[in-house]
C-alpha cells in the first residue's frame, strides 16, 4: 500500500496484484429485500454507490493519483499512460446494468481525458521539436469509460476500468 | 580533404570546413579591419559626427567618425564603410586585433538605432571561424530625444521570398520562411541548386525597411547581414567571414531584388510577438541554432551490420509519432500478382499474399522472399507502400507508388553504406511500369519528375504537438521547418529531395537527411484531400533498422514564383 501511493498515474497500472479494498458501505443490499420498494431502494442506493465510486476514482486519478481503494486490482485499470486527467462528462447519463444476481454490474459514460505526450523518440521531427523547449505536448479527447463492479462484503469495488 | 574550394562544388554538408583557431583568425583579420570593408559604393562620409548609441540593456557606444574614413570606437582606432538606404545609414568596422566588430543601423530621421555586436572564438558558436553575434535595439543621443518606433524583433517577414542581386553580381534566393531561421539558394556562387538553412535575425526598422542576418552555422559561419528596403527591393549590407578557402570575405553591397511571393504564416491573428524561442537566461548572443551532426549517430558499415544480425529490425510494428493522424492503411493489394518493369533495367516481381505480407523476387533470381509491407491507398487505385529488401548487403528497401489504373510505377529506392555514415540513407529515384493481368500497359509512358511543388509549402500536422512546415525550395531541396505552440515557425533544416508527379493533385516527394539523423522520408501528397501517407526509413544504433509509417493532413501555405530561376537539369546533383 505504501508503495502504491507513492507511485503516479503514469504508472500506477503497471504495478502488480492489489488488495481489494472496502469501497461503497451497503445499507440494506437489494438480496435483503423484503418487499419493492425495499428493493428499489437498494437498487437506487446501489446507483449511487456506484456512481459516487467512479466520481471518487476520478477525482483521485486526478489528484494524487493513488486510486487502490476503488479498485480490487491494479491490473483491473486500463488506462493509456498518456492520460494526465479525466473530465466526467455530465450532459449524457451514464448507463449502468446490473447482473440479475445483483453482484455485480457493468457501466458505461462519456469522458474528455487531457493526454499528455512526451517527444521521447528519435525522429527529426522529435529532435527538433525537444530542441525548441517542446518535450511534450498536452491534448484533449473525448473517451468512454467502460466499468465493471463487483459486490464485496463490505460494498462494491471497481474490477475493471478502463478509456476507450 | 580535397582542395580548398571558397564555394565547394559538393553539397556543404559534406565540404570539411578548415577548424580555424582564434589565433588564425585573428591574423587574418587584423589588416582588413585597418582598411575596413571592401565595397563598389563609396562611403557615406561620417567626418567629424559622433553617435552616442544608447541601449536599455545593452551597451553604450561612442562612435567618433574623422576623415578619411575612420572612427575610433571603445578606445580603438579602425576604419569604416557606410552605406545608406534611404533614412538608415549602415555602418561597418572590425576592431583589429580583437576579432570583433560592430555594425550599427542608424536611422537618421528617427534617430533609433539596432547594433550588431560581433566576435569570433570563445563562444557561444562552438568554432572560431562560426561568427557571433548580439544584437541590441537602442538610440542615438542627441540634442532630441528619439521618435518613431523603437526597433524590435519582428515577424513580418515570416513567409515572403526576394530574389536578391548584388552589385557583386551575385544572385540569392532568400525564403523568409521563418521567424528564427532562413532559407537560401545561392545562385551564382554554389552550382548544384540546392537550398540552405541558417539561423536568423529579423528587425522592424521602419513598415518600409527592415534588418536582416544569417549566419551560415554548420557551414562557412559566414554572416550575410543587410537593411532591406520592402517597397523598392533594395538593400545596402555587409557580409564577413571565412569562406571554404579560408580566404576572409569582408565588404559591403548594394542589393536588389524581385519580390517572389509569400506563403502563409500561422501565429493567431493580432500576434506579432517574435521572439519565439527567446533565452533569457542565454550567455551574449546565445540562441538556439540546430545542430543535427552533432546528435546523430554516426555508424560504421560494420556497426550497421551487427545490429541488424542481432535482429534490431522494426517494419511498422512500432506506433510511429509521424503518423499519430495518418490514414488507414489499405489491405486491398492482398491477392495481387505483378511485376515493376524499372527503365533501369531491373525486374521486381510480387506476390502479395496478404494484407501486409508480400513475397518479392527480383531479376528472376531465385526464389521468392517474403517480407512485411504496409500500404496506403491515398488516392483510388494509386498505392504507396514499401518494404525491405532481406538479405542485400545494403540492407535497401523499396517504397513504391503503383499507379494500378496508370500502370505506373516509380520507386523511392532506399539503401545504407553510403560514402558518409553507414546508418545514412541513400536514395535514387527509379521509374518504371507495372505488369500484370487487368493492369494496363502505358508503353512509353511514365511517371515524371514535376516542378508542380517548386515553391510550394505545406503544414503537416503529424500528431498533438508535433508539426511541421516542407518548403520544396529547388528541384532538388526539401526544407523542413518545426512550428512552436504559439504558431511561430522556427528551426529549420534541409536535405535533398525529388518530387514526381503521379497524377494531377497527386505528388510523391521524398527527402533525405544527409548528416542529419540519415532519415529517408518519402510522402504520397493528395492535394485534393489534403493528406499524404508515406514511409520512413531509418537506421539507428539503439532504434535499430526500421519502416515506419507517416501520415498527417496538410496545409497549403502557399507557392513561391521560383521556376524561372532553375534550369532544365537542376534536380540533378551529387550527394
Amino acid at each position: 500500500m505504501s508503495e502504491f501511493s507513492k507511485t503516479d498515474r503514469r504508472n500506477f497500472v503497471k504495478l502488480g496484484a492489489l488488495a481489494a479494498t472496502p469501497m461503497v458501505a451497503l445499507a440494506p443490499a437489494a438480496a435483503m429485500a423484503s418487499d419493492d420498494s425495499a428493493a428499489r431502494l437498494a437498487r437506487l442506493e446501489d446507483e449511487r454507490a456506484i456512481a459516487g465510486l467512479v466520481t471518487g476514482f476520478v477525482r483521485r486519478f486526478n489528484g494524487d493519483g493513488d486510486c487502490s481503494e476503488f479498485v480490487a486490482s491494479s491490473g483491473a485499470i486500463l488506462i493509456d499512460p498518456q492520460v494526465c486527467s479525466i473530465a466526467e462528462d455530465r450532459s449524457r447519463d451514464p448507463q449502468l446494468v446490473f447482473a440479475d444476481d445483483g453482484r455485480t454490474a457493468a457501466w458505461q459514460s462519456r469522458a474528455e481525458v487531457e493526454l499528455l505526450t512526451h517527444f521521447e523518440g528519435d525522429s527529426t521531427l522529435e529532435k527538433m521539436t525537444r530542441f525548441q523547449g517542446q518535450g511534450s505536448a498536452s491534448s484533449r479527447a473525448s473517451r468512454k469509460i467502460e466499468a465493471e463492479f463487483a459486490r464485496t462484503g463490505d460494498g462494491w469495488t471497481i474490477t475493471r476500468l478502463a478509456l476507450a | 580533404m580535397e582542395e580548398l574550394q571558397a564555394y565547394p562544388d559538393i553539397p556543404l554538408f559534406r565540404y570539411e570546413y578548415t577548424d580555424l583557431s582564434l589565433e588564425e583568425v585573428t591574423r587574418r583579420l587584423n589588416a582588413p579591419a585597418l582598411s575596413g570593408p571592401q565595397s563598389l559604393e563609396a562611403s557615406q562620409d561620417l567626418a567629424n559626427q559622433v553617435l552616442h548609441f544608447r541601449s536599455e540593456d545593452g551597451p553604450d557606444l561612442d562612435f567618433h567618425f574623422s576623415p578619411e574614413q575612420r572612427v575610433e570606437v571603445g578606445g580603438a582606432e579602425t576604419a569604416y564603410h557606410a552605406l545608406a538606404l534611404g533614412d538608415v545609414t549602415l555602418v561597418s568596422l572590425l576592431i583589429p586585433r580583437a576579432a570583433s566588430g560592430y555594425a550599427l543601423a542608424w536611422d537618421r530621421h528617427t534617430n533609433q538605432a539596432t547594433l550588431f555586436e560581433f566576435w569570433f572564438g570563445n563562444g557561444p558558436a562552438p568554432r572560431a571561424r562560426e561568427i557571433n553575434r548580439a544584437v541590441w535595439h537602442g538610440h542615438i543621443e542627441g540634442d532630441e530625444p528619439p521618435t518613431g518606433e523603437p526597433h524590435h524583433p519582428t515577424l513580418r517577414c515570416e513567409g515572403r521570398a526576394l530574389a536578391w542581386t548584388e552589385d557583386t553580381g551575385n544572385r540569392t534566393l532568400e525564403y523568409y520562411c521563418s521567424v528564427t531561421y532562413t532559407h537560401w539558394v545561392e545562385l551564382d556562387r554554389l552550382s548544384d541548386s540546392r537550398g540552405y538553412s541558417a539561423p536568423a535575425d529579423y528587425v522592424f526598422l521602419t513598415e518600409d525597411l527592415y534588418l536582416f542576418s544569417r549566419v551560415e552555422a554548420e557551414f562557412s559561419g559566414m554572416l550575410h547581414l543587410y537593411v532591406m528596403d520592402a517597397n523598392r527591393l533594395e538593400s545596402v549590407g555587409l557580409r564577413l567571414g571565412f569562406n571554404g578557402a579560408d580566404e576572409l570575405e569582408y565588404y559591403m553591397f548594394h542589393g536588389s531584388a524581385e519580390w517572389l511571393g509569400q506563403n502563409a504564416r500561422f501565429e493567431a491573428l493580432g500576434d506579432f510577438s517574435a521572439t519565439p524561442l527567446a533565452m533569457p537566461d542565454g550567455a551574449k548572443g546565445e540562441r538556439r541554432i540546430y545542430r543535427p551532426l552533432e546528435t546523430m549517430d554516426k555508424m560504421t558499415p560494420e556497426e550497421v551490420a551487427e545490429v541488424i544480425a542481432a535482429g534490431n529490425i522494426h517494419v511498422f510494428d512500432r506506433d510511429s509519432p509521424m503518423a499519430g493522424n495518418g490514414t488507414e492503411k489499405s489491405g486491398a493489394m492482398a491477392g495481387k500478382t505483378f511485376a515493376v518493369h524499372y527503365d533501369n533495367g531491373s525486374r521486381m516481381e510480387y506476390r502479395v499474399t496478404g494484407p501486409e505480407t508480400l513475397e518479392w523476387r527480383m531479376d528472376g533470381r531465385g526464389g521468392f522472399t517474403e517480407a512485411r509491407y504496409n500500404a496506403w491507398e491515398v488516392m483510388p487505385g494509386a498505392f504507396i507502400f514499401g518494404h525491405l529488401l532481406e538479405g542485400l548487403p545494403d540492407h535497401d528497401c523499396h517504397i513504391v507508388v503503383a499507379d494500378f489504373d496508370a500502370g505506373l510505377a516509380t520507386n523511392f529506392h532506399g539503401f545504407l553504406n553510403t560514402p558518409y555514415f553507414a546508418n545514412e540513407a541513400g536514395a535514387e529515384t527509379l521509374f518504371g511500369k507495372l505488369v500484370g493481368d487487368g493492369i494496363p500497359d502505358p508503353g512509353t509512358r511514365r511517371h515524371e519528375r514535376t516542378r508542380d511543388l517548386l515553391g510550394r509549402a505545406f503544414t503537416w500536422e503529424y500528431s498533438p504537438g508535433l508539426n511541421s512546415m516542407h518548403l520544396y525550395s529547388t528541384p532538388n531541396t526539401t526544407s523542413w521547418i518545426i512550428p512552436t505552440p504559439s504558431g511561430h515557425f522556427a528551426t529549420q533544416w534541409s536535405g535533398s529531395g525529388d518530387f514526381v508527379k503521379i497524377r494531377d493533385q497527386l505528388y510523391f516527394a521524398r527527402w533525405q537527411e544527409e548528416a542529419c539523423n540519415g532519415t529517408l522520408g518519402t510522402i504520397l501528397i493528395n492535394m485534393r484531400t489534403m493528406h499524404d501517407a508515406g514511409i520512413g526509413y531509418h537506421m539507428g544504433a539503439e532504434r535499430g533498422l526500421s519502416l515506419s509509417n507517416v501520415g498527417a493532413p496538410a496545409r497549403h501555405a502557399g507557392k513561391i514564383d521560383v521556376d524561372r530561376f532553375f534550369g532544365p537539369d537542376a534536380w540533378e546533383r551529387d550527394a
